[in-house]
């Protein structure tokens, strides 16, 4: 039998909600078109940024690239054949474990994505506080149950 | 911009933020999907009760929300219509009108409750790495007028 949550949703929890997926769907636009004029695909950017902004040991590995971009492993392979086939990234062995590879930007790469990285600093200066602001009306509205889910049959 | 190299907080900051967002979108798809909607649905359903009026939309805004073709729009309503999830209403001089039904109202109460959900326990990661970049870019220009 479905039960009702404790307290209902109001407009403005819907409205905050619908703000902050608009406002990421806005940056990833601009973000796309961005990497897009650069040359890249928003997937290989994505690629790109998840290596260099890495800085755990043992460096980005091909299986921890699949986790950051919430890809398949398979998938990850693919889009690293395709970087390293661009001349982006190259593949160094580990000198530890021989049989893992580390991926490495290359100039042209480490190019690209300053220049990248520049713009988006700058798109984020603005986006930021906004985005801020809507996560705190979200974090502030309707107390919740304890399972999100309780209320389905 | 005057700035010459770019510091190692900030593409880690950004990479950061980048994920964060794409793990709340993984959750996000997973919650739609289990209700058996896709993202996109999800998206159109929810797009019209925040933004439209009384749960009714054009569908020109509604395009204009998800950043889609209007083409792709109308396939997207017809799709959720033919599941009985969106009425459409063809307004005088052809504006078409979108409008949530009592099941998607529903479908969509309890995804929005799954997500406010979600979003308390992850907002902290979240606004933790907006701040990273914000505060960066602050000290930066502070330092770039002095």
């Amino acid at each position: 039998m479905a039960r009702k949550p404790k307290e209902d949703l109001t407009d403005a929890d819907y409205e905050a909600l619908s703000n902050l997926r608009y406002t990421l769907r806005r940056f990833m636009e601009f973000s796309a078109s961005a990497a897009h004029e650069e040359g890249l695909p928003a997937q290989q950017h994505q690629a790109l940024l998840a290596i260099r902004g890495y800085h755990g040991e043992g460096g980005m590995s091909v299986g921890l690239l699949a986790e950051r971009l919430v890809i398949a492993p398979h998938s990850a392979t693919e889009l690293v054949g395709r970087l390293v086939a661009a001349g982006y990234v190259s593949r160094n062995a580990d000198p530890n474990d021989k049989r893992r590879q580390t991926l490495v930007l290359t100039a042209k790469a480490e190019t690209a994505l300053k220049r990248l990285t520049t713009i988006h600093l700058t798109e984020i200066r603005e986006l930021a506080p906004r985005l801020i602001e809507i996560l705190h009306s979200l974090q502030d509205g309707v107390e919740l149950q304890d399972d999100p889910w309780s209320d389905q049959a | 911009m005057t700035k010459e190299s770019l510091s190692e907080i900030e593409y880690e900051a950004l990479a950061n933020l980048r994920y964060r967002i794409r793990k709340f979108r993984q959750f996000s798809g997973e919650a739609a999907s289990r209700l058996g909607l896709s993202p996109p649905e999800h998206q159109a359903l929810l797009a019209i009760k925040g933004f439209g009026i009384g749960g009714e939309m054009r569908i020109s805004c509604l395009a204009e929300k998800l950043f889609l073709m209007p083409t792709a729009a109308t396939e997207l309503a017809e799709a959720l219509n033919a599941r009985g999830f969106l009425t459409i209403v063809t307004k005088p001089k052809r504006c078409i009108v979108v409008r949530l039904t009592d099941q998607s109202e529903g479908l969509l109460r309890r995804l929005t409750h799954a997500h406010l959900y979600e979003i308390r326990e992850m907002a902290p990661e979240l606004m933790e790495a907006l701040r990273a970049l914000q505060d960066h870019r602050r000290m930066e220009m502070a330092a770039w007028m002095k």
